[in-house]
């Protein structure tokens, strides 16, 4: 027999844990899985803009959440699995993880965003071996060496700038014309003594030994080149974590597409955050989209 | 009881999340922040043979981010 839940929330970043809180307190018998507990935010630098925490740094903001829900006995929390697929159960459902099956009534997924992927070679063998998808995580440990950021939007450049007041020298590999981030990163950027932009650059592979050694580009007219490089930040924007169900309707960007009331094409199933379809990615809306969907959660199993 | 070292970076949030959860425990260890001390950097890396933080040794194993099962199983928590 499966474990059951009223509300099954799927991700525990912050929407998933604003959901958690909103749904025990409802009394619902609540579940988050996630497979690491801060989603984006735990990676993010610093924050000045949520309300009530003035200035502060996304680990920390992380963890004020995660304390938060661990101070509610009643709450299931599930780290480190991963979630592969929601399927309808008569009018439930099942949730499937890499362990097991669990019957949730109502199910939220707030399953938020990854780091988008260039796809070359390179990539994955050296990952956390000189690629790094997080310059907030993983910049320290490349004081003093050379480093290379592909991506030249807002991304790209606050990466870049950061890491040119602890690296040797930075390189930003951007695919078009110019830059695309905001202009007063760009004029930061120009500004920063240590770092060498290079336009209409297509990254192509990374190499290495045990780790990396060096980013190999192409130019606009074909011919390959070459930087000597230890780390190299992927910085080329964020995909929507929603590929694990096919369930729900999704836009154009793999979004889940919800109403106002975070509610989906199907009966039982809302989304919140930014792995919905909504207009803004911020920390603090994500918290309120999680409190919104696990009232709709609540609404629906009430009148169930 | 378990000798629990940590390699950790000041702005890393895994790294927090695993402290808090060796606070939880009751699991005491030692922390060598990798960001202000290049020797013990390279120990790092040398012993995980990756770059990631946090780097977590009990008692000469090695575990690569903040992963609670292998570290309860590890400590002997439930």
């Amino acid at each position: 027999m499966p474990r059951t839940f009223d509300v099954v929330i799927i991700g525990a970043g912050p929407s998933g844990m604003s959901a958690a809180i909103y749904c025990t307190r409802k009394g619902l018998k609540t579940m988050v899985i996630g497979k690491d507990v801060g989603g984006q935010v735990a990676k993010s630098g610093e924050i000045k803009n949520y309300l009530g925490y003035g200035s502060t740094t996304g680990a920390d903001l992380a963890q004020f959440f995660h304390e938060h829900i661990k101070g509610f006995e009643n709450i299931e929390h599930e780290h480190g699995v991963y979630v592969i697929d929601i399927v309808k159960n008569g009018d439930s459902f099942l949730v499937k993880t890499d362990k097991e099956e669990i019957g949730a009534e109502a199910v939220i997924i707030a399953s938020g965003r990854v780091p988008r992927k260039l796809g070359i070679p390179g990539e994955e063998e050296f990952n956390n071996k000189g690629v790094s998808y997080c310059d907030v995580c993983d910049g320290p440990l490349f004081s003093g060496k050379d480093v290379a950021v592909v991506g030249g939007g807002n991304s790209g450049l606050e990466a870049a700038l950061s890491l040119s007041k602890i690296c040797k020298s930075v390189a930003v590999i951007n695919l078009t014309e110019d830059l695309t981030g905001d202009e007063t990163l760009k004029n930061k950027i120009k500004e920063a003594l240590n770092v060498t932009i290079y336009n209409n650059a297509k990254t192509k592979k990374v190499i290495g030994e045990t780790f990396v050694k060096e980013l190999v580009y192409e130019e606009k007219n074909g011919s390959e080149k070459r930087i000597s490089v230890q780390g190299v930040f992927i910085e080329i924007g964020y995909v929507p974590k929603s590929d694990f169900e096919k369930l729900s309707t999704k836009d154009k960007f793999n979004r889940i597409v919800i109403n106002k009331n975070c509610e989906t094409n199907v009966v039982g199933l809302f989304a919140a955050g930014d792995v919905t379809d909504i207009r803004d990615n911020q920390v603090i809306i994500a918290s309120g989209e999680g409190a919104k969907a696990a009232l709709s959660a609540y609404y629906y199993l009430a009148h169930k | 009881m378990a000798n629990v070292t940590i390699y950790t970076t000041p702005t890393c949030g895994y790294c927090k999340a695993a402290k808090a959860f060796f606070k939880d425990n009751n699991v005491e260890y030692s922390e060598h922040d990798v960001a202000n001390d290049s020797e013990k950097a390279n120990e790092m890396i040398q012993k995980s043979g990756q770059m990631g933080v946090p780097v977590i040794e009990v008692d000469n194993e090695i575990v690569v981010g903040f992963d609670q099962t292998k570290l309860s199983s590890l400590l002997g928590i439930k």
